[in-house]
């Protein structure tokens, strides 16, 4: 999932608007080159939305305006759209849905990585963000990592009180391979009727308490 | 001059510690916000209230000011000042009042305090700068007066000001002469050419001298003869006019600080109007003297004029005021046991009360009720004016003003215009359509359904995006207006619900649907004694004649709103209740919200009706907690939600 905590930190929105959903898909072409896609879909909350982006912060939470969102879709692209193999990198915003995407095209799973960190890096309001691969894809096994647990662990402490608003978000992980799996790691995760592709769901409230909760390690 | 001046200081010195700081308040101040220490300390029970009142509190400027050595000295923090008035020895007994003032060029703003102990307060003034291009200070009788760039403090007896200058472009730059060479000045000049002229002398007999001579290293060990001492005397001449200037702009200041640390021979303890405020010994209150401000060049539309230094042909005849002298507004607060009371009041001469009587000798409609279900009722607002009379106090109270205003014989032309182009408005049309009685509630809140997206996703993990449906709170609103006239109503109903953004439900309702994400439907409804804007389907579609009698205000409420013009009520706890419901899940909540629903009562606003030379609005906030004060109880919610 594209830095889980940049969306929480960076979106004092999210913490109001109680619903959301962000899915991650990565579709791979073939063993090496494919597509990124990340999802915000927060079309269940958009009432609140729409009422909290009326406000410029509400109970000292800095609510972002659509000029804010727009930018930080703009820097994302362009910072993943710089990154040597990547193409295509692109976003939607739809504010009558309250649904955002970015996605870009890459040539091995090593470029993958630096265009999310170079994303996250565009958006994130400090400077030099530590860089972790997401993804791993060496012989025979694909790699979902864990965010490191430098904050994400400390946010989850921090603002128990807000969690308890985001109790319905939801993330949603969605890996497509060309050759079929034969094991995965996370019991939670399912294999489609093809065996070419890994769904995970999870509570975004339980990944923040716990992120173990979204790696997984698929064996072809 | 300053043998008089000195006579007034040093009588004025032995009778600080007896006279009203009132007395040392220009009279045509247009801002003052006044503040009792004493009496907030002992309600707040010493939880800090003073970090709310810093957005308030006008600090230094560093920016604007000069840097280096020469940098603007702050001789003491404001802000600290005001966050631990005890610390700085001020008489926390007596008010402390913030004013603006305008001196020619010069702005800014003062703090004027009564101090405890004025040995204590001086021992805080900032000791290290010395240097007197940064910090000159200056005796008059038994003032001492410290004056930098931006900042300057009196301390006469127990009576202390602070003046904080705004910042000038005219005054704060000093002018600078200096050429890429050094410095110009005529004796400068007069010296350097003396030394060149001696230097090039010394250099003509070595050349003279010496056949085999490596000229251009002769020439450069000549040049370092040169007299040294011009620059320096030049510097030093250059530093003494820097001071000269310096100290011409502190005298200005100096001049104005000695003003201020003396009682004003006309001053605001002679002002009716604010007499009449400190009468109710408020925790704190804003004073605007709406003439002072109105007397303000700020506020002339023709000042343009100049600007652009066309000043021969401006009109300065005086025009005789009849409905602008006199008046004045404040804003009093309050903290008492279980309640916060702020208090609006507008003072105004013999002249305006007829006016205002007219205006609001009105009750309000009671036809207005039937259109307010008041089952679930969560505030309202209540209005009731003589719109028509209303207008026409406006109109001649602006069109007074513009008259008094100088301007150039051709902007008389405009004011012309402008009568022109009012005399020409049907003011029934405008006025009398809705005639100036209004009721706007907040009804309760009523179930809605919602359409969002979602996603399937098939044996592969592909996702298609599904359209779904829930159920979601949106509070109830309904505006009702009284028509005056009927016919004028109906012309103009028949004309906005041709636009084709509505759509037409019966002969006298329209609606504006909203849109499939947006699903706010506002209805318009005309009845014959109301045009009514809502968004409850229920009421224009199967209650327009009215809401059954057993739903309506009940009496004490109805007395309540027609014994006042104005009336603004909500009912705190239904109205929190709401927003848990609507906007957190599953009961769950966050703790600064439980603390306001456990400590909120009720909101609630409404006037007086006029009086002959004042007009009151009162807002008062009850707590539900009667035995503790309000100031306590509010600081003690806003650092339970700061803390989360």
């Amino acid at each position: 999932m594209f830095k889980l905590k940049s969306i929480i930190l960076l979106s004092g929105l999210m913490l109001l608007c109680g619903c959301f959903e962000v899915i991650e898909e990565v579709t791979y072409k073939d063993s090496e080159s494919g597509t990124y896609l990340m999802t915000l879909n927060a079309s269940q909350s958009k009432t609140k939305l729409q009422a909290l982006m009326n406000m410029d912060s509400f109970m000292g939470t800095k609510i972002p305006q659509r000029h804010d969102i727009y930018r930080y879709c703009s820097l994302a692209s362009l910072a993943a759209g710089k990154i040597k193999g990547v193409s295509a990198a692109n976003y939607t915003v739809d504010f009558d849905k309250f649904i955002f995407t970015f996605t870009f095209n890459f040539d091995n799973t090593e470029t993958l990585n630096q265009a999310i960190n170079a994303a996250a890096q565009a958006t994130a309001s400090k400077d030099n963000l530590p860089y972790y691969n997401v993804f791993a894809f060496h012989n025979q096994t694909f790699q979902r990592h864990q965010t490191p647990n430098d904050s994400i662990a400390q946010l989850a402490k921090d603002k128990q009180d807000q969690l308890k608003l985001i109790s319905g978000a939801k993330a949603t992980s969605i890996y497509r391979f060309a050759k079929p799996v034969s094991k995965i790691s996370n019991t939670h995760a399912k294999i489609s009727k093809n065996k070419k592709a890994v769904m995970l769901q999870q509570q975004i409230t339980d990944i923040l308490t716990n992120p173990a909760l979204f790696t997984n390690t698929i064996t072809f | 001059m300053k043998h008089t001046l000195f006579i007034l200081c040093f009588l004025c010195s032995k009778i600080t510690f007896s006279q009203p700081l009132t007395d040392y308040i220009p009279q045509n101040t247009s801002y003052l916000f006044s503040i009792h220490f004493g009496q907030l300390n002992a309600k707040s029970n010493q939880l800090d209230y003073a970090k709310y009142l810093e957005p308030l509190i006008k600090g230094r400027t560093y920016s604007y000011y000069q840097s280096g050595e020469e940098a603007s000295c702050e001789i003491i923090s404001v802000k600290e000042m005001i966050k631990a008035p005890l610390d700085y020895a001020i008489d926390l007994n007596t008010n402390v009042y913030i004013y603006t003032t305008r001196v020619k060029e010069i702005t800014g703003t003062i703090y004027l305090f009564r101090l405890d102990k004025p040995e204590n307060f001086e021992a805080k003034l900032n000791t290290t700068c010395k240097d007197s291009r940064q910090i000159q200070k200056r005796h008059v009788g038994q003032a001492s007066i410290y004056v930098t760039d931006e900042m300057s403090v009196a301390i006469n007896g127990n009576i202390c000001v602070i003046f904080i200058k705004d910042y000038s472009y005219s005054y704060n730059v000093y002018p600078v002469e200096e050429s890429p060479e050094g410095f110009d000045d005529s004796i400068y000049m007069a010296e350097k050419a003396a030394d060149n002229h001696r230097i090039d002398s010394l250099f003509y007999e070595q050349l003279n001298t010496k056949k085999d001579l490596d000229y251009e290293k002769e020439q450069a060990a000549f040049l370092e003869r040169s007299d040294t001492g011009i620059l320096f005397r030049a510097k030093q001449r250059e530093d003494a006019r820097m001071m000269e200037v310096r100290t011409k702009k502190f005298n200005v200041i100096f001049d104005l600080m000695e003003k201020l640390i003396l009682p004003q021979q006309e001053s605001m303890s002679g002002n009716r109007n604010f007499a009449k405020i400190l009468e109710g010994k408020h925790d704190a209150f804003v004073y605007m003297n709406t003439l002072a401000n109105l007397n303000s060049d700020f506020m002339n539309p023709f000042r343009w004029r100049s600007y652009r230094n066309e000043t021969e042909d401006i009109n300065r005849t005086p025009v005789k005021r009849v409905l602008t002298t006199d008046i004045s507004s404040s804003y009093t607060i309050d903290f008492d046991n279980g309640k916060a009371t702020l208090n609006v009041l507008s003072l105004y001469n013999k002249n305006v009360y007829p006016y205002m009587q007219k205006a609001y000798d009105v009750k309000q409609n009671k036809d207005l009720y039937k259109y307010i279900d008041a089952e679930n009722l969560l505030g309202y607002m209540s209005l009731a004016v003589n719109a028509k009379e209303l207008a026409k106090f406006y109109e001649d109270f602006y069109r007074e003003i513009l008259e008094t205003y100088p301007k150039g014989k051709n902007d008389n032309d405009i004011m012309s215009g402008m009568e022109l182009f009012y005399a020409m408005l049907d003011k029934e049309m405008l006025f009398n359509t809705l005639n100036g009685q209004a009721m706007f509630a907040c009804t309760g809140f009523a179930d809605i359904k919602v359409k969002y997206s979602t996603y399937d996703y098939d044996d592969e993990f592909k996702k298609t995006e599904r359209i779904e449906e829930r159920i979601e709170k949106q509070p109830k609103m309904v505006l009702a207006a009284a028509i005056g006239n009927t016919e004028n109503a109906k012309k103009l109903y028949a004309i906005i619900s041709r636009f084709s953004v509505f759509t037409r439900l019966k002969d006298n309702v329209f609606v504006f649907y909203g849109t499939e994400y947006s699903p706010v439907n506002v209805y318009f409804a005309l009845t014959d004694d109301a045009f009514i804007v809502t968004n409850d389907a229920n009421l224009v579609l199967n209650n327009l004649g009215g809401y059954p009698k057993n739903r309506q205000m009940q009496k004490p409420e109805r007395k309540f709103i027609s014994k006042h013009n104005i009336v603004f009520k909500i009912y705190g706890q239904k109205m929190l209740e709401g927003i848990q419901d609507t906007y957190f899940r599953n009961g769950e909540t966050l703790p600064w919200f439980t603390q306001l629903m456990s400590n909120m009562g009720n909101l609630e606003m409404y006037d007086n009706k006029p009086g002959e030379s004042s007009y009151q609005a009162t807002a008062v906030m009850t707590l539900k907690d009667q035995s503790s004060n309000a100031l306590y109880q509010l600081l003690k919610m806003m650092s339970s939600a700061n803390e989360h």
